[in-house]
């Protein structure tokens, strides 16, 4: 309970990659992919990013390899400082302090809202209204209730409500022309459940409130919504009904200039807004819709505060394993781990040949072939899993030992204050003997087991079914 | 006078007042407030005594009846009842987000105004 602000952070880390990346796609992404996508995707966003206890086995806390030394140090003086709070506990109840202040202030202003909708609106009995209204609905295709206003109080047609909607009409004398593309705009917006997408939009802001990316992604999301529903509303319309859209945007324009003397902030972003629509308005070029693409980027997005998780999970289990097995006192954590044994090969030359071979093959499996046998120079060719310090592991050259994935053992390096290196997974006890040279004496009881080496270090050996589950060596 | 918020029925009054020709008579009113629910005239007459006490109407004599007029705009009341402190927090568009709306910006400059409305006029002409 006290750590859900670490929680947070696992999930606010990942996804907010991804809304950058985003953000900085976008303007090529408009060019030729429908607005819809981009509104999916932030749905996509918001929902991972309210959700953010799913994909976890178990609430206990979990590490993220970003502040693990940070809280390990904390750790260490809290116990002995008796009780004092610990810096997650602090983050976590001034970020509860926050969400609830956001929460309130929208709680608030929603009711005082309300309120002031319903002194100052009034059944419409004008029938040109009334029937361009039923038309309206007709076309959209929206069926359920809902009632027509007029609204004193606001200065552009609006739904409002979340259970009953109502779609309140400003004082405005819209033209025959004007009066169905906003009755449809609203209609679609009803359709899509739109109020509801903005709850979970600021749901999630009010959750990461202390996340300025957040901020971002509602703007984006709430400019993008507006798009893709003035994109439904001009779907097969032609230019002389894309004009009076942009007509009677712009009167509302005109209409909703109250306060001229108020603390201007953001022109820029209204007016670069307002242009945006009106011309994606009259643009009548088809684009893409981008279904695949949604896909990718959706389970992308999915997986990666996932594995994330996974990974420190799967860390955190070998650093406990470690202090267990090691039963010495926890040493202060090194921030860099001493420079492991390397990626052990039985013969060299042997890689090389085989990586020869595979030269013409694409990254993806020159990295399959690194996982089996890894080498030196393959690890060269890996941009993204090839980086420094597995380079430094293979320039100190031992002979045993395997590499699996450097991202995930660092933790567990600084738990066990050892020099720690993987064994790969998978391999069954004879292989791992070849690889390790025949150990001098063996204890333990079949799963997990400490060999001790000719060369005086200790490796620790986990086997689940007899088939290596981790391990690792101890350098003494 | 600093002008309060006026409870619902007070702005019933109001809005007849607002809506029609003044100065108006009790009765005029009267029967314009019937259209919706029965009124009493003595809860009319001392709710309008009070909206006078409060600043919002004139009251005045045209031969026996009492006339009123009223001292403040709609439009000024309702600027009054939508500008809360947080109105101040949210000074651009609508007091909560959790609405749809067509177009929901207050702020905008002169300068973008007239670049837009140039956008409007390249559609219209590309029109003809």
């Amino acid at each position: 309970m006290e750590n859900l602000f670490i929680d947070i952070l696992e999930i606010t880390l990942p996804i907010s990659a991804w809304i950058a990346l985003l953000l900085l796609c976008s303007p090529l992404l408009k060019r030729s992919y429908v607005a819809k996508w981009r509104y999916f995707m932030w749905l996509f966003v918001a929902v991972r990013l309210v959700l953010p206890f799913r994909l976890r086995s178990s609430i206990t806390m979990k590490i993220p390899s970003e502040v693990s030394s940070e809280i390990h140090v904390m750790g260490n003086t809290v116990n002995t400082a008796a009780s004092a709070p610990s810096l997650s506990q602090i983050l976590t109840v001034l970020w509860i302090i926050g969400m609830a202040v956001f929460a309130i202030y929208q709680i608030i202003s929603y009711i005082s809202f309300k309120r002031l909708v319903k002194r100052w609106s009034k059944d419409i009995s004008d029938n040109r209204i009334l029937n361009a209204f039923e038309s309206a609905k007709a076309v959209v295709g929206v069926k359920r209730s809902v009632n027509i206003r007029y609204c004193k109080a606001v200065t552009t047609p609006m739904i409002f409500g979340m259970i009953n909607p109502v779609l309140l009409l400003p004082y405005v004398d819209f033209t025959d022309d004007e009066l169905p593309i906003i009755l449809r705009h609203e209609l679609v917006h009803l359709r899509r459940h739109d109020i509801w997408y903005k709850l979970l939009l600021v749901a999630a802001r009010t959750i990461h409130w202390f996340n300025p990316l957040s901020y971002l992604m509602v703007r984006a999301a709430n400019k993008d919504m507006e798009l893709a529903c003035d994109a439904e509303v001009i779907k097969c319309e032609n230019s002389a009904f894309r004009k009076h859209y942009c007509e009677a945007i712009m009167r509302l324009v005109h209409n909703g200039r109250g306060n001229k003397t108020a603390l201007s902030t953001c022109f820029f972003f209204s007016k670069k807004t307002v242009m945006e629509r009106f011309k994606n308005i009259v643009d009548e070029k088809i684009k893409r819709n981008g279904v695949i693409m949604f896909c990718v980027v959706a389970v992308s997005i999915a997986v990666s505060g996932g594995i994330i998780s996974f990974a420190t999970e799967q860390v955190e289990e070998i650093a406990e394993d470690n202090l267990q097995i090691i039963e010495r006192p926890v040493e202060t954590p090194k921030p860099t781990a001493e420079p492991a044994p390397s990626p052990a090969i039985t013969d060299n030359s042997n890689v090389h040949e085989e990586r020869s071979n595979s030269k013409s093959t694409d990254n993806s499996s020159i990295y399959e072939e690194r996982r089996n046998s890894p080498s030196v120079d393959a690890a060269e060719d890996m941009p993204v899993y090839g980086n420094a310090d597995v380079q430094q592991e293979n320039t100190s050259i031992q002979q045993e030992s395997m590499y699996i994935d450097d991202a995930a053992k660092t933790p567990a390096e600084e738990a066990a204050g050892e020099a720690v290196t993987d064994i790969e997974q998978g391999a069954d006890k004879d292989s791992v003997y070849e690889q390790l040279g025949e150990p001098e004496s063996v204890s333990g009881n079949g799963n997990k087991e400490t060999y001790t080496l000719s060369d005086g270090s200790t490796a620790v050996v986990q086997y689940d079914e007899g088939v290596l589950d981790a391990g690792y060596i101890l350098v003494d | 006078m600093k002008l309060k918020k006026i409870p619902e029925t007070e702005l019933e009054i109001m809005q007849v007042v607002w809506s029609n020709d003044t100065p108006i008579t009790t009765t005029s009113i009267k029967r314009e407030l019937e259209k919706n629910r029965p009124w009493s005239q003595g809860s009319l007459q001392s709710l309008l005594t009070r909206l006078i006490d409060r600043g919002f109407l004139k009251g005045g004599m045209e031969g026996k009846n009492k006339t009123f007029e009223p001292l403040v705009s709609e439009k000024e009341y309702l600027a009054l009842e939508s500008a809360s402190l947080l109105k101040k927090l949210r000074p651009r568009g609508s007091i909560t987000e959790l609405v749809t709306a067509l177009y929901d910006t207050k702020e905008i400059s002169d300068k973008d105004i007239e670049e837009l409305d140039a956008f409007i006029e390249t559609i219209k002409k590309e029109e003809k």
